[in-house]
């Protein structure tokens, strides 16, 4: 009797032990404040590609490294052509993409969203690694304004 | 000793079932997802409910939510599209604007535990309208998904 409650005792202390290891496990999977960041003011960038825009996220690689995905979305006006990228751990901005300059008559924002993946020949390094959003226009008076934007990481653990 | 050794198996038995459900905990549960080809129009001004949403479980300490939603616009606007987060205000959680040009795109939210998240269930609603007073706009091919890891 006495032996059996002894077996079921460590039964469930093992069982305790699993589903901690589970939780942690779920929770070392969440989204990390750090590979996120939205924006709910206006900024504005002008001059010629290629500078930071200074919104940055950070991203944590394994000791073998993995590709990263990242994702710009924003509403914006532009008096020109401008071109957008990203830049690892404060390199040369990479991966320029166009912004169409057209901007709304009315008045009004247009909206994008880019995708950019990074490998890593690209610079990745392991542990932390800063991604900051980059670009400028073709001529130095080209700008443009940024409304609401957000900017995420995502990572394959 | 055959008595330990029913209970190693019995414990093994136990872990290796934990473990098993570990990957279905990773999946994409389906109502975190949303797809549909049916039109939607709507006529008003910002904001009124879409009645188009996902929810999301969070743990019990909250984690940020990554929402994209990915649609095909027809009659574009002006307009502004946000989400209600259990119900709250139309808010923009990222870009939102829909200017005069129709076609594809993309939007991509970051909600984070501070905009109203709680341990459990939360639900987030599409959201919009005209700038400018009531607006007509058109959509037809949209998914709206949340991730909340990697």
């Amino acid at each position: 009797m006495r032996k059996g409650l002894e077996i079921m005792k460590r039964l469930v202390i093992e069982i305790a032990v699993v589903c901690i290891v589970l939780g942690s496990a779920i929770a070392a999977f969440a989204v990390p404040p750090s590979e996120v960041v939205r924006k709910e003011t206006n900024e504005t960038f002008t001059g010629q590609c290629c500078f930071s825009w200074s919104e940055t996220v950070t991203v944590t690689e394994p000791k073998s490294l993995v590709p990263v995905v990242v994702t710009f979305s924003t509403d914006f006006v532009a008096t020109g052509l401008i071109q957008v990228g990203v830049a690892i751990n404060g390199h040369p901005c990479l991966n320029n993409d166009d912004i169409d300059g057209s901007t709304p008559a009315d008045g009004t924002f247009n909206s994008r969203t880019y995708q950019f993946i990074l490998l890593p020949n690209d610079g990745l390094m392991k542990g932390d690694n800063t991604i900051t959003l980059c670009g400028g226009g073709l001529r130095t008076s080209d700008s443009i304004t940024l409304g609401f934007h957000t900017l995420a990481v995502r990572i394959s653990k | 000793m055959s008595k330990t050794i029913r209970q190693f198996a019995v414990c093994l038995t136990i872990v290796c079932v934990v473990t098993g459900f570990a990957p279905t905990a990773f999946a994409v549960p389906p109502e975190q997802v949303f797809q549909t080809d049916a039109p939607l129009n709507i006529t008003s001004a910002c904001c009124v409910s879409f009645n188009e949403g996902i929810t999301v479980t969070e743990p019990a300490n909250p984690v940020p939510v990554v929402v994209t939603w990915e649609v095909f616009v027809l009659s574009p606007g002006p307009g502004n599209i946000g989400l209600m987060v259990n119900g709250g205000p139309c808010m923009a959680y990222g870009n939102g604007s829909l200017s005069n040009v129709g076609g594809p795109r993309m939007f991509q939210w970051v909600i984070v535990p501070n905009d109203g998240l709680g341990a459990g269930s939360n639900t987030f609603t599409l959201c919009g309208g005209g700038i400018f007073g009531n607006q007509f706009m058109a959509f037809t091919r949209r998914t709206l998904a949340a991730r909340l890891s990697n």
